[in-house]
């Protein structure tokens, strides 16, 4: 090179300059937006869907903050994360919450942030309240948070998903549930700021959850519930949508794709439950009772429907396979066989009935996976009065118990509500033919109306100083499948009551001889 | 702060920093020109003494307005509109504001804006203008007129000071009303100074017993913060309160006492009932007690429970001038005076304790304070401001003096390393050096041996093998320490003039533990500065090249 | 004989490098003396140590070796630039100050009162015809009207001592007449002027007297008219003459024992002396005077 002119030095360099700009505009010429045009990378980046736009809303703060970085977006956002570890470590929740949303900004595509940073504020710092509307603030924080990456990065299923978890696990089945699908629909926050007479009128009952006092639909808070309706159907919308990415074909990373699929028509059965549960306000209102059993029926046989006659046609491809086997949970034999056609070349090759076969083959372990046949069974046994009836008594028979009304009344309400459900149980085809145990209880385990059944038990006990001999679900007592689950609530019930539970440990006189009780630790 | 110790290490620090330049200066002048050199060293102290404190103000003026008449041809004050512009696009920053956004990161938006785009244009101004005018001599032509470089120095200084103090008025004065503009209705009774007297507080087993014995309990929490007491058994926490005077509250007959304390429950119990504990006020002497009341802990409490409460304040315990209590032995309640009857040679005691069975109340000595009638959220802003105003001025000094011996370039590395050191590493220098001196060894060892570790993939507290090497190794790294230990003094603890943590939390700028030490550390940084400043720019030919 | 204003004796200054080794001798053993009411000239080429001396004389470089006396003082005491006004070699001031503000601010470190620095302010921009610039900032001005503000800023305390670093540096012929005139005006003032240049008319049109250096040695001092003087030569200066006249006075010088070696006119010899100067130097390197000794005018 030392013995070039400057002249031939500069023209080297010039040429170098020509060459490199001729391959980098090669690469990035932008796309004229119809697809296949523009620059290599342009190209590539339409084929993978990378392109800004493609990922969801385009945010200029997030932009320009990541122009102005220069780059060292991923330096910035690690040190944003440190520091939110930092304000977690020092319960500094708002600062926790300012810094997750800067890393969004920053880093708005990348999937686990969102996750990851949802949960801290909707389960960690929400856990870490005291007062339960303090607790579901920080859970609508998390929800929101998520909600936020549905909308930047609209190209997650998972997200979506997240968003129906916040809504039907962590509303639905935490311990503070009650509340929590309460206030989903009297917001404590929007109840707390309506007329001074409401909240002057709260103060003076001394009321801390003011959401279950105010009945009217409009205290939700339409950020997370725009529609006003319970936490399973908001939930429900946002796994369809979850559904949706997933039928366009983008990947989801969490489970198979059959259960993943499941999850809004769980919800249809979570909500058939949990209305249930929640009961009603008047025990004595012939005319509320009604719509309630009508509403309870109609939700169950909704719930049905959606399992077997939606979820249950969904086409599913057999995972693991080398040929795409395709099958529906619902199908039935010929309907698999129609489906024949649109399957692999090899099955079909050598057979059409070994293609229906291994149709019939994969449909059954999906079925057993998703336990669609239990769900198939257990919404059509919740559609009948019978059972609504008997889930009427429990939760009419626990509210007298616990609200100390007349107990007598309580024990007949709960005995009728035991008896119509051993009927249910008695009935013909309701048992396993081998064991001879319930179908139910085999398949529900303690959840359910099954749970509900036990509590009733309990408080049977207790009030009657023991079982009577008579009892009906007896067989429930003594199932040793149930025992987990018996002291469970025994200590439960034990700690609500606040005493030793000495009292109905053992049978009282004329009492049934009762099988050896679950210790209490 | 023990300021007469704080005191006397400056006093250590500066003469031993005075020695060791004198001792220098001696020895290179007699070597290099024997005893004619100890004269000559003699003649440039009696003369730099004399330069120091025979000062002309009208000639420091007229520097000082030199400078600043330069900073603002230059455009400095641009930096001005750049704020604008941020406050104008903040949202960006502070993220989705929300009608429940509390004000903190609001306030803290504010000051670390102003913090950190003002430090830079301090040092930079500071840095660059004296080697600026080396370079290009305009300083010959007045080192040429009767101006003593002293006065060159403190002119420079005060010049940036006011360049800078303009800037600051101007963007905190944009500040302070843009906090008050934007934070959420909700969480503008945020912006309040309260005024706290702090306690302090232990968690003891039992207070019936002569020697109390301590708690220490984590509920799995990663940090130590609180250590928490079991509900319904003898466990208490105890805070005391010192001095405290009838005339600390006048026109008041309560004292209002702010708490924060953590629950945690080890079964979730009644989810719609929150912890609750139980507040009495001890006298030590007569063992008197009073009760005062029983209040939920508010964990964490949102701000939705202020507006629900009509904006009536949360976590407030008042404590009644009137109180009854049950003397020992008697039945019936008799009437008490609070200042009379419980307060012990100004001393308060508070005994805390938690009253659910099997859940656990987690306090600290910061948890329960005094809270002295509130002052405006002026107060506090403009205390900060001033702190931050004295570390602008401390930056100003360290750059112009580091500008007096070094190029523009490495002056403002000096001086950034400098605060930075001060800002971000002092606190956790000093923590290792306390580990060191107190425990005598720290966490993964000096540098030589964290090192090694590295190396050798060993993590922080495995054992190392008892060995020469280990010891070498050791030996090495306590010199390390000791001579760090030596140069920490020589930087400034920048995290004391950060007023920030107080008024986002709604406090009152405290003299004692922010403005004063911050007032000291800039003075006590000042005389030194300006000392080597001097000397500096006198002992050099400023033609040389 | 009158008083000295500037006492230099033996004066030396070493430029080190980093080591401390000793990397050029911009001044060896200079030993001069300036006296009251003159005009003092510093001659030599680029690099001679004039400048370097002068810097010295201020107390903004050290001297290695030497002693200095200025105005009676030592060159590093700050109160002799009270009586001294000094023009640096280019005009360094404040590009960023226009005119007046410079000379308030040069005022200001005077420490004189407000109403002072207003009339000198006004008296000197006169002097130096920059009236129609005064509120324009340095950073517009040309060289000449920079070096005018410059020479109005060293006279902005009405000094004894006056020192010219190369006043006339880039100035018209205009300009660096009336600098000239300026500095005469200021020696009939009374005040003793030293002056660096390497413009030989300059100097040989103002000074008094001139030392001439040379790798940082002094070569030649002396009054201008006793150096410029050659001894055994008579200079005539007639009205031009004819041939018939030439000859007529030639006859004359024969009959007195003269010759007539030229007959053209008169040249710059101080041109001459300087170049003499400069090649004798190169070829014979050395001492002219000796070290400490202080050179009789």
């Amino acid at each position: 090179m030392n013995n070039l002119t400057s002249g031939q030095r500069k023209l080297i360099y010039m040429l170098g300059v020509i060459l490199l700009l001729s391959i980098s505009a090669w690469l990035g010429m932008p796309s004229s937006g119809e697809l296949g045009t523009g620059g290599k990378i342009a190209i590539k980046r339409q084929e993978y869907q990378l392109g800004e736009a493609t990922l969801g809303d385009v945010d200029p703060a997030s932009s320009t903050m990541n122009l102005v970085l220069l780059g060292f977006r991923g330096i910035a956002s690690s040190i944003l994360w440190s520091e939110a570890e930092h304000y977690k470590m020092h319960k500094n929740w708002s600062q926790l919450q300012q810094t997750a949303d800067s890393i969004t900004l920053l880093q708005p595509h990348f999937r686990q942030v969102w996750e990851y940073q949802a949960w801290n504020l909707g389960f960690n710092v929400s856990a870490e309240c005291d007062a339960v509307a303090d607790r579901y603030y920080w859970v609508k924080e998390g929800a929101q948070y998520i909600m936020k990456g549905t909308r930047r990065s609209s190209h997650y299923p998972e997200l979506q998903f997240e968003t129906g978890r916040f809504f039907s696990q962590k509303l639905g089945k935490a311990d503070e549930k009650e509340q929590f699908r309460d206030f989903f629909i009297h917001d404590p926050e929007v109840v707390a700021k309506q007329s001074k007479e409401i909240r002057d009128e709260l103060q003076q009952m001394k009321i801390k959850n003011p959401g279950q006092y105010v009945a009217q639909n409009q205290y939700r808070d339409p950020a997370v519930n725009p529609d006003g309706i319970d936490n399973y159907l908001e939930a429900k919308k946002w796994y369809e949508r979850a559904n949706a990415l997933t039928d366009r074909g983008l990947e989801q990373h969490r489970m198979d794709l059959p259960l993943f699929q499941a999850y809004p028509y769980h919800c249809m059965i979570d909500y058939a439950e949990a209305r249930e549960q929640d009961g009603f306000y008047n025990e004595n209102d012939t005319t509320e009772i009604a719509a309630w059993d009508a509403e309870s029926i109609r939700a169950w046989k909704d719930a049905g429907s959606d399992w077997f006659n939606i979820y249950g046609s969904k086409v599913f491809t057999a995972a693991g396979t080398a040929d795409a086997i395709t099958f529906t949970l619902a199908g039935t034999e010929e309907d698999l066989n129609k489906m024949g056609a649109v399957d692999g070349q090899l099955v079909r090759a050598v057979n059409p009935s070994d293609n229906t076969r291994s149709k019939i083959f994969w449909q059954d372990r999906y079925r057993s996976m998703t336990n669609f046949n239990y769900w198939m069974f257990r919404t059509g046994v919740e559609q009948r009065q019978k059972l609504v009836e008997a889930r009427r008594c429990f939760h009419v028979g626990k509210k007298a118990f616990r609200e100390r009304l007349a107990e007598q009344e309580a024990l007949a309400t709960l005995l009728r509500g035991c008896q119509l459900l051993q009927d249910i149980l008695n009935e013909e085809g309701m048992r396993d033919e081998t064991t001879g145990i319930s179908k139910i209880v085999l398949n529900e385990g303690g959840d359910g109306f099954i749970e509900d059944a036990l509590k009733s038990l309990l408080i049977i006990e207790r009030i009657n100083k023991g079982l009577p001999k008579d009892c009906p679900l007896l067989e429930l007592w003594t199932e040793p499948d149930l025992q987990d689950k018996r002291a469970e609530l025994r200590e439960k019930f034990i700690r609500w009551a606040g005493d030793d539970g000495s009292t109905p440990s053992l049978p009282s006189t004329g009492g049934t001889e009762l099988p050896e009780l679950p210790s209490i630790p | 702060m023990n300021f007469l110790s704080e005191i006397t290490t400056w006093l250590v620090v500066v003469l031993a920093l005075g020695a060791v330049a004198g001792l220098t200066g001696i020895v290179t002048s007699w070597l290099m020109a024997g005893t004619r050199g100890v004269k000559m060293f003699a003649g440039v102290l009696s003369r730099g003494i004399k330069d120091l404190v025979l000062l002309s103000p009208r000639r420091i003026f007229a520097i000082t307005s030199l400078t600043v008449r330069e900073s603002v041809r230059r455009k400095a004050l641009w930096i001005g509109a750049v704020f604008l512009l941020l406050f104008m696009f903040a949202g960006w920053f502070i993220g989705d504001a929300k009608e429940s956004t509390p004000a903190k990161p609001y306030i803290s938006f504010v000051m670390t804006t102003t913090r950190w785009m003002l430090l830079p244009v301090a040092v930079l101004l500071s840095c660059w203008g004296l080697p600026a005018d080396i370079r290009d001599r305009s300083l010959h032509t007045v080192v040429t007129k009767p101006v003593r470089r002293s006065e060159v120095v403190l002119g420079r200084i005060a010049g940036y000071v006011a360049v800078m103090t303009t800037l600051l008025l101007g963007v905190s004065l944009v500040g302070f009303l843009w906090v008050q503009r934007v934070v959420p209705e909700r969480a503008q009774r945020q912006l309040v100074s309260r005024v706290p007297i702090g306690g302090s507080g232990r968690t003891v087993k039992s207070t019936s017993t002569e020697e109390l014995e301590e708690i220490r309990r984590n509920v799995g929490d990663q940090l130590d913060i609180r250590q928490f007491i079991e509900g319904a058994t003898t466990e208490r926490a105890i805070f005391v309160f010192d001095e405290i005077h009838e005339d600390l509250f006048p026109g008041s007959d309560d004292i209002r006492l702010e708490y924060r304390f953590e629950a945690f429950r080890s079964y979730k119990g009644d989810l719609n009932t929150e912890i609750e504990f139980a507040a009495e006020v001890v006298n030590e002497k007569t063992k008197a007690r009073a009760a005062i009341g029983v209040y939920p802990v508010n964990e964490f409490s949102t701000e939705f429970a202020h507006v629900l409460n009509d904006g009536k304040e949360e976590n407030l315990i008042l404590l009644s001038r009137k109180l009854t209590y049950i003397p020992d032995g008697a039945d019936a309640p008799i009437e008490a005076d609070l200042f009379k009857d419980f307060i012990v040679d100004g001393q308060l005691k508070v005994e805390i304790a938690c009253l659910d069975s099997q859940q656990y109340l987690g306090a600290n000595s910061s948890d329960l304070f005094i809270r002295l009638p509130d002052r405006p959220f002026a107060s506090g802003f403009w205390k900060s401001i001033f702190a931050m105003w004295l570390a602008l001025v401390l930056t100003v000094t360290i750059g112009t003096t580091s500008s007096c011996f070094l190029k523009g370039p490495v002056s403002t590395l000096a001086t950034t390393g400098l605060l930075v050191l001060g800002t971000f590493l002092k606190t956790g220098l000093l923590s290792r050096l306390n580990d060191f001196f107190l425990q005598g060894q720290t966490l993964g060892g000096g540098p030589v041996e964290a090192f090694f570790r590295t190396i050798w993939g060993m993590n922080e507290s495995s054992p190392m093998d008892a060995s020469p090497t280990t010891a070498a190794i050791q030996f090495i790294d306590g010199v390390v320490f000791n001579l760090l230990n030596v140069f920490q003094h020589l930087i400034p603890s920048l995290t004391v003039f950060d007023g920030t943590p107080y008024i986002a939390n709604g406090f009152d700028v405290p003299l004692s533990t922010c403005i004063l030490p911050s007032l000291f550390i800039t003075i006590g940084f000042f005389i030194p500065c300006y000392i080597i400043g001097y000397f500096a720019l006198q002992l050099r030919e400023l033609e040389a090249k | 004989m009158s008083e000295s204003v500037i006492e230099i004796r033996n004066l030396t200054k070493i430029y080190r490098d980093f080591w401390g080794r000793a990397k050029v001798k911009a001044v060896n053993s200079l030993s001069l003396e300036v006296k009251k009411g003159e005009i003092f000239g510093l001659l030599g080429p680029n690099g001679s140590g004039k400048t370097t001396t002068l810097k010295m004389l201020l107390g903004l470089l050290f001297p290695t070796e030497g002693e200095i006396k200025i105005l009676g003082k030592q060159a590093h005491d700050v109160s002799k630039n009270e009586k001294i006004g000094y023009l640096p070699e280019e005009s360094y001031l404040y590009r960023f100050l226009n005119a007046d503000e410079t000379l308030e601010f040069y005022g200001r470190l005077f420490n004189m009162p407000a109403s002072l620095r207003k009339e000198r302010r006004d008296k000197l921009i006169e002097m130096v015809g920059l009236q129609h610039a005064r509120k324009r900032q340095l950073k517009e001005y040309s060289k000449g009207m920079t070096r005018r503000i410059g020479l109005a800023q060293a006279l902005i305390n009405d000094p004894e001592l006056v020192i010219l670093d190369e006043p006339t540096s880039g100035m018209d012929p205009l300009g660096t007449r009336e600098v000239k005139d300026l500095i005469l005006k200021l020696r009939d003032q009374g005040k003793t002027v030293v002056m660096s240049s390497h413009l030989l008319a300059d100097v040989q049109d103002v000074c008094d007297r001139i030392a001439i250096l040379y790798g940082g040695e002094l070569k030649v001092l002396g009054d201008v008219k006793e150096l410029l003087e050659s001894k055994g030569e008579t200079q005539l200066v007639t009205s031009k003459l004819d041939p018939s006249a030439l000859a007529e006075v030639e006859a004359v010088l024969k009959k007195h024992g003269a010759a007539l070696r030229s007959s053209s006119s008169p040249t710059a010899s101080l041109e001459e002396l300087f170049l003499r100067t400069v090649e004798e130097s190169k070829a014979r390197p050395g001492r002219r005077y000796a070290p400490g000794e202080t050179p009789k005018a």
